[in-house]
């Protein structure tokens, strides 16, 4: 090579592709402008919207309903349909405010006991009124063992739902329930009792569907591509703006990232967030994220060594660097748990006592990220020459696996391994509730009722979601002050229950993940944007069009 | 032998392969881990009751050879049984999807053939020259681009950019279907595009060297006449047979393609049968997808004595 004043033609391509990818780089970090770092509780900018009609909306879903009849379709993705074709007795806000529905008013006089009096002018779709027999039937099937209802456990405070009147309904429980009309509210929901005795077995299925009260009625139904609800014209509140819902089914989410771009797809729900999320800059879509309960834990299984030994929990809770996983993992949208009980639970019931939350949880015990306390922890316990755990998670969400991943890293570091074991969905959920001893399961775990002892009331007791099996000692007294107590002993008797458990760390709590609700710029959500409006509950009203 | 004593004797070891194919997948169902019940309880926790409810719908705690008894004997009589997940008839489960599948399936099909074989022709015919080399060049990337890529390079430059064909669905209507079918069709068609024209490259190039060939051009017969008389008829063959066993794997092995342009179609149902072990639904989709394979094969094969004279002598005697 002559020694000219030109540039040799290796070093021309290698400038040439240090540029392109340079500028890649940066093209995708701007993209991605005010996605990351720590939101506030919703992102909602207030956008204008007008009282006009909107024909059709089409939403995207990962999955068809299981099932129109609410007792087989108790999760999430199907509940975004079969919330919008029922009414429920009462309804319930963040704070924990209690508004009448299908109930006009509502009393209790004892702690066992609750009587509705119906509104009068509430109908099915095919005009018939809605009656107490219908409410009393609806509520008691899922206290039915052959009906087999996935709504079981959470009434399993009601002992008797009976129609006391031709306008009355008297729920009677066998025990206590502080948040008993959360969970009306949310899996209350009222069918007609004609039509499901006639159906049978048929009931919910696409040829028999199902009949409601709700604002819209369902007309087509099939696993395979979806539903098609059509408003219900003599629903007895507001007629909601939107005309027809269509839910069709989208399994991969790059796809339905496109068809929301395209405009085919005009809303859908991205919840949990368990990715870094490619939406924020997308024309023509709005995004709004909200915080959500819904808490994402190990569950220690303790009713075996080694998880029976608390110094081995309490290390595997210092070796968990929330922080990390959560900027890496989730992209920042998500606020790291040192409870089970998320703070966010505690808006109504400080409301009324005037409870410091934040006091309350800055004296909480909480593991830091840091192994050497791992392993002072560990050197403590039975085992301190290392222990070995099994770890199933479910192939259908990543984002466990991906914890799982990480923490098999730092605990390695500890002393503690980890065996990963990925499987089905079904496989999973059969080594939780199988009777085996389930060793650490990474698991999210949602929030029934916006009070704190939403989940915890199925932590400290002997039920099926109780998956590490915790059996607290000496809480009795806290227990019963909770389910019968004044709310400021109520708040006295939540955080004995939160500080035992945050003490014998049977469940370890990762972070509480955010979603977000994307919608095509020609519609607004008009309501708050908060979790309680849009997860296990009646959301189509609230779509208005843009103004 | 006569060749409906040849058809009788195929048929006949038809159903035997689906005999055993049927047993096989049973018993490695049997063997996976997991209990489909729980699945249709959902993700949230079931009574001990609930469970042995379905349990005992479903004969599931029957011993296995008993369960495959009740299957068979059900199965001959055309009752396929009802999926454990939904609670519908699996035949109208299958029922529904099929169509997407066997639209999608044909119209990839026709692109394949359509395009495929006339590069294959041309590659074969002009072989060394720059022609040869595109369509080389073609066939690498159809063989080796994985379909659900390009599925979304496809929808994104089409669907979002363009805007030319719709994101996802299967449309309804003829008209509607085929636009919604397009892109799928187009992405899964080019791994067996580039298969058979390989395949017709290969054989048009054995062909165009005949002497036969040579002497036809020699007389002076129009080059339609060569390419389609002599060179296609004689260099098809191989792609015949293997355009049997595409469209075949087209019929059930289209669950990437499905997945990323939200088609309902078989392949889907199939992976979610498995994942949720639901044994009614396997067994039904298994058999379907086996009787597929064999019934296209017969096909092919009855295509190859046909087309071919010496093989009809050959099977025929």
């Amino acid at each position: 090579m002559s020694a000219s004043k030109e540039l040799p033609r290796s070093r021309v391509y290698a400038a040439a592709a240090v540029t392109l990818v340079a500028a890649a780089v940066l093209a995708s970090c701007g993209s991605g402008q005010g996605s990351s770092g720590t939101a506030g509780p919703n992102d909602a900018t207030e956008r204008p919207t007008s009282d006009a009609n909107v024909a059709s909306l089409t939403v995207g879903v990962a999955a068809a309903p299981r099932s129109l009849d609410p007792a087989h379709s108790f999760d999430s993705m199907s509940m975004l349909v079969t919330a919008e074709l029922f009414d429920t007795l009462v309804d319930v806000t963040a704070g924990n405010e209690v508004q009448p529905r299908l109930a006009e008013s509502w009393e209790s006089p004892d702690p066992l006991t609750h009587v509705f009096s119906l509104r009068d002018d509430a109908a099915f779709w095919d005009g018939s009124p809605v009656t107490a027999d219908d409410v009393a039937f609806s509520l008691s099937r899922h206290l039915d063992p052959d009906v087999a209802s996935e709504f079981a456990t959470v009434f399993q405070s009601v002992e008797t739902v009976d129609a006391t009147d031709e306008r009355e309904v008297t729920v009677t429980l066998r025990q206590a329930d502080p948040e008993i009309l959360a969970k009306l509210a949310m899996a209350g929901f009222v069918i007609q009792k004609k039509h499901a005795e006639a159906s049978g077995d048929a009931l919910g299925g696409p040829e028999e569907l199902i009949v409601g009260s709700g604002p819209y009625e369902v007309t087509d139904y099939s696993s395979a591509t979806g539903a098609t609800l059509e408003r219900h014209d003599g629903y007895w509140d507001e007629a909601p703006a939107v005309e027809q819902l269509t839910y069709t089914v989208i399994g991969d989410q790059e796809t339905l990232r496109l068809a929301m771009e395209s405009g085919e797809v005009d809303l859908t729900f991205l919840y949990p967030i368990d990715s870094s999320l490619q939406w924020d800059g997308l024309s023509g879509v709005e995004l709004t994220y909200f915080d959500s309960p819904a808490v994402t834990t190990l569950a220690l299984d303790m009713s075996a060594p080694p998880l029976d030994d608390v110094h081995v929990r309490r290390a595997i809770a210092h070796a968990v660097d929330r922080d990390a996983i959560i900027e890496s993992l989730l992209d920042g949208r998500a606020r790291p748990a040192h409870s089970m009980a998320d703070p966010m639970l505690w808006e109504g019931l400080a409301a009324e006592t005037g409870a410091d939350v934040e006091g309350i949880y800055a004296d909480l015990p909480r593991y830091e990220y840091d192994l050497d306390a791992a392993r002072a922890e560990l050197a403590q316990s039975a085992h301190p020459d290392g222990v070995e755990i099994e770890v199933n998670y479910p192939a259908t969400t990543p984002a466990l696996g991906r914890v799982a991943q990480v923490l098999k890293q730092s605990l390695a570091e500890v002393g503690v391994t980890l065996n990963l074991n990925e499987m089905q969905q079904q496989e999973y959920l059969g080594a939780i509730y199988g009777g085996e001893p389930a060793g650490m399961v990474p698991v999210q775990l949602g929030a029934i009722s916006p009070d704190p002892n939403t989940l915890l009331g199925f932590l400290v007791d002997q039920t099926p979601f109780n998956i590490a099996k915790y059996a607290p000692q000496g809480v009795d007294d806290a227990l019963a002050a909770n389910r019968t107590g004044s709310p400021d002993e109520r708040v006295d008797a939540l955080t004995t229950l939160i500080t035992t458990m945050a003490e014998d760390a049977p469940y370890v709590p990762l972070y509480y993940a955010q979603g977000a609700l994307a919608t095509s710029s020609e519609v607004v959500f008009a309501g708050e944007g908060s979790y309680w409006e849009l997860i296990f509950s009646e959301w189509a009203s609230k779509i208005k069009a843009a103004g | 032998m006569t060749p409906a004593l040849w058809l009788g004797r195929r048929l006949t070891a038809i159903v035997a392969t689906l005999a055993v194919v049927s047993f096989l997948v049973f018993a490695v169902l049997h063997a996976t881990p997991g209990s489909p019940e729980q699945i249709l309880l959902g993700s949230n926790p079931a009574t001990p009751e609930a469970l042995a409810a379905v349990r005992a719908k479903y004969h599931l705690d029957d011993p296995f050879l008993s369960q495959y008894w009740h299957w068979v004997t059900a199965a001959l009589g055309g009752d396929f049984g009802l999926s454990i997940q939904t609670g519908q008839p699996v035949t109208t489960m299958l029922g529904d999807r099929l169509p997407v599948t066997v639209l999608l399936a044909i119209y990839a099909g026709i692109i394949a053939v359509l395009i495929g074989i006339p590069a294959g022709l041309l590659a074969g015919i002009r072989h060394g020259t720059a022609s040869d080399r595109a369509v080389t060049l073609m066939t690498t990337f159809g063989i080796s681009a994985p379909p659900f890529a390009v599925g979304i390079l496809l929808l994104y430059l089409f669907s979002v950019a363009l805007g030319w064909f719709p994101v996802f669905g299967a449309g309804e209507g003829v008209a509607g279907r085929l636009w919604h079918l397009t892109l799928p069709a187009i992405a899964l068609s080019l791994t067996a595009l580039a298969i058979i024209a390989r395949q017709t490259r290969a054989a048009a190039r054995g062909v165009y060297a005949q002497d036969f060939t040579t002497f036809a051009r020699a007389r002076g017969l129009s080059r339609r006449l060569v390419l389609s008389r002599y060179a296609l008829r004689n260099s098809s063959l191989p792609a015949v047979t293997s355009a049997g066993l595409v469209f075949a794997s087209f019929l059930t092995g289209a669950v990437l393609i499905e997945y990323t342009f939200a088609l309902p179609g078989v392949g889907s149902l199939m992976v979610t049968a498995i994942a949720n072990k639901d044994i009614p639904v396997v067994q039904a989709v298994s058999l379907f997808a086996a009787a597929v394979v064999l019934v296209m094969n017969l096909l092919a094969d009855l295509a190859y004595t046909a087309a071919d004279p010496r093989v009809r002598k050959a099977v025929f005697q």
